[in-house]
């Protein structure tokens, strides 16, 4: 390897190997119009294939039945009003139960009437104060009209 | 370009010039190619296949083969368009590195063949001096380029041929800056060593050039 000598680098100064280069990239061979028609079918062909497989799936997604359920459990959504419903349903149930589970205190105390927070603790057999004062008595009502 | 070529292509599904997309971004139109725009497959067709064969003809100095390495190549890329990451590399830094592992391997395999099954580039020019002269200036460059180790020839061919910036050539070829700096620096030296001997017969005393 003489990629080391400086001498004969010397002898064959960086302009004349830059206009080699240059000379060089003006013959840079140009592609034949052969080989762009190829490259571009093959471009074609990629995005008729991508709309063929495209339209396919479309198809088989609109053509397929909805899969078919069991008769009984689909009269029942329907009888508690579709899906929408079962799902309200669905959530309260969850909700009702982590509610009994977990006996969050502000529930606990709602219900036990004591509800007012602070020092004193109201015992509800003594405070007067029940469950029904959270409600406005029927009476009251009465007497607003 | 040639003409008919593009009046083919045009007629049917161009909406536009294709002058209305030369200030599109490779990769903006692979984007849109992935989404199956024709037009951008006809633009990026049109605006990488020159590079991509041109540098594929140089490393392997056959028309042929540069042509099918050139089309594998686009062909990769159309494949990649609709799963492209955006801004994590340039489309052509990303088609140099495929060209040059197609032609590394093309290469390769060559090896066993002989070099003198490799046909030579032919020449259909006018017998001019200048020409003949100019032609034989480009294939002397050409047999000292392929007299150099296969990465000295890459990073000489991308720098000072293709005319890439080092960090891009870095990219292509998955080294380092430094490591191309090197490499076009010994390249180049031992293009001049191996070019010295036939300096006056590629006529550069005479025209000064």
């Amino acid at each position: 390897m003489t990629d080391r000598d400086d001498k004969r680098m010397v002898e064959f100064p960086e302009r004349e190997l830059e206009a080699l280069f240059a000379e060089a990239r003006r013959e840079t061979m140009l592609p034949s119009g052969g080989l762009m028609e190829r490259i571009l079918a093959d471009a074609e062909a990629m995005i008729d294939t991508r709309e063929a497989t495209e339209a396919a799936r479309l198809k088989t997604l609109r053509g397929t039945p909805a899969k078919p359920r069991h008769p009984l459990v689909a009269a029942m959504v329907a009888a508690l009003g579709g899906w929408r419903a079962v799902a309200g349903l669905a959530t309260a149930g969850v909700a009702g139960l982590a509610i009994g589970l977990g006996t969050p205190a502000a529930v606990t105390s709602l219900a036990t009437g004591a509800y007012v927070s602070g020092e004193e603790n109201y015992d509800t057999a003594t405070s007067g104060y029940g469950i029904d004062a959270l409600l406005p008595s029927f009476y009251e009502l009465a007497v607003e009209g | 370009m040639d003409l008919p070529l593009r009046l083919r292509y045009a007629e049917p599904v161009m909406t536009m010039p294709f002058d209305a997309l030369n200030d599109v971004s490779d990769e903006a139109l692979l984007v849109a190619f992935g989404n199956g725009d024709r037009a951008a497959a006809r633009a990026l067709t049109l605006r990488l296949t020159p590079r991509v064969v041109g540098y594929a003809a140089r490393l392997l100095k056959d028309r042929e083969e540069a042509e099918d390495v050139a089309q594998d190549a686009m062909l990769r890329l159309w494949k990649i368009a609709p799963e492209w990451r955006q801004g994590e590399a340039q489309v052509t830094t990303w088609l140099y590195r495929v060209v040059t592992n197609l032609c590394t391997d093309r290469l390769r395999k060559r090896r066993g063949k002989g070099l003198d099954e490799i046909a030579e580039p032919e020449d259909g020019r006018p017998s001019q001096d200048a020409v003949l002269m100019q032609r034989q200036r480009v294939d002397a460059l050409q047999m000292a380029l392929d007299s150099l180790p296969e990465r000295q020839r890459e990073a000489v061919v991308l720098r000072h041929i293709e005319g890439l910036g080092n960090p891009e050539i870095a990219e292509v070829l998955e080294i380092s800056v430094e490591a191309v700096e090197s490499l076009t620096a010994r390249g180049k030296r031992a293009l001049a060593a191996a070019l010295a001997s036939q300096r006056e017969i590629l006529g550069f005393e005479n025209d000064g050039s």
